[in-house]
């Protein structure tokens, strides 16, 4: 019977790991949507989710939360830049998309995975989660490995030929596409 | 010794650090600022856990950045912002979880960000928040249900 672990990132972080990380994707778990009493609010997948959706529905672009967000994920791009993954005028490019794009990139996505099948050797616990939060980091999760859920927002034809598409296998768009779509929502 | 604090760089100095002849100062700086935050964040119950953490290549920049700054305007506030992290993280391992400590992550972290903001929207301003709107996670929620 599967063990289901969750965890909530904005779609941004979806379409880099999907388009630009050999689609590995850096993953927080928590064992349940919602871990109430267990987890910090820093690791429980409902309350992200719901700071992410109020202001991608509000198109807040000032929303403080997403400040954290973004910042991460320049931080991802640097990594790769400096082991060599991604050349850098691309990581120039995204480091720009991660900083400074719109609101709607922001729109929170939620990753179920079976917990049964992540190997306990790839089950990072740190921090909170060696004081008894119930929380793993999965650095290295592959596609085949979790069900992305979307709440709505599937009438957006954008989301559904960066995202939605891809996740059903139907397209297969170049990486240098979809950074040039990135970049149209940048401002 | 005095809380360990962020030391944000000012405004005048914003502007020298992405004037185009400091280009590779502004990426030392912004590679120092995000190992800063994925460390300090990592201590944080109301930030959200960093969406990249790599405690190896977060030590590795935090070693090597400062260094590169040497000889800028910038080297002393970096070294006293990986100073504050160091004795935030020994605050850390000694007292977890106590409101000081937490108070100190927050602050440290508020302050980072709120670079962060200065310089992606330089030379216009961030956007200023309404008076008592707090930060990190718990603000954010207070200022949703407030509505």
């Amino acid at each position: 019977m599967p063990r289901y672990y969750y965890g909530t990132v904005p779609v941004l972080a979806w379409i880099l790991n999907h388009y630009f990380y050999e689609r590995t994707h850096y993953t927080w778990l928590a064992d349940a949507f919602y871990p109430h009493g267990t987890n910090p609010g820093s690791s429980n997948p409902y309350q992200i989710y719901g700071l992410l959706y109020q202001p991608w529905a509000e198109l807040d672009p000032h929303a403080r939360f997403v400040r954290d967000m973004r910042r991460s994920l320049v931080d991802g791009v640097v990594a790769r830049e400096s082991a060599g993954k991604l050349d850098n005028i691309t990581a120039a490019r995204l480091k720009r998309v991660c900083a400074s794009v719109r609101i709607d990139l922001f729109y929170p996505v939620l990753y179920r995975v079976d917990i049964g099948r992540i190997s306990r050797s790839r089950r990072i616990v740190a921090n909170s989660g060696l004081e008894g939060s119930r929380e793993f980091l999965v650095s290295d999760l592959r596609e085949s490995e979790f069900d992305l859920l979307l709440a709505d927002n599937d009438r957006d034809d954008y989301f559904a030929d960066l995202v939605l598409c891809e996740r059903e296998g139907e397209v297969l768009m170049h990486p240098m596409l979809a950074l040039a779509l990135l970049e149209t929502k940048v401002g | 010794m005095n809380t360990p604090a962020y030391r944000p760089l000012s405004r005048e100095l914003i502007g020298v650090l992405l004037s185009p002849e400091n280009t590779a100062a502004e990426q030392s700086w912004s590679r120092l600022a995000g190992a800063l935050h994925s460390n300090v964040s990592m201590l944080s119950v109301t930030h959200p856990r960093p969406l990249y953490w790599n405690d190896e290549f977060n030590r590795q920049r935090i070693a090597e950045e400062p260094a590169r700054l040497r000889g800028t305007p910038f080297f002393e506030p970096a070294v006293a912002n990986v100073r504050a992290a160091q004795e935030i993280e020994r605050m850390a391992r000694e007292r977890r979880g106590t409101p000081e400590v937490q108070d100190v992550v927050e602050q440290y972290l508020d302050a980072l960000l709120d670079e962060f903001d200065a310089i992606r929207f330089y030379p216009e301003r961030p956007p200023v928040r309404p008076a008592g709107e707090e930060n990190g996670l718990a603000g954010d929620h207070r200022a949703v249900a407030a509505r």
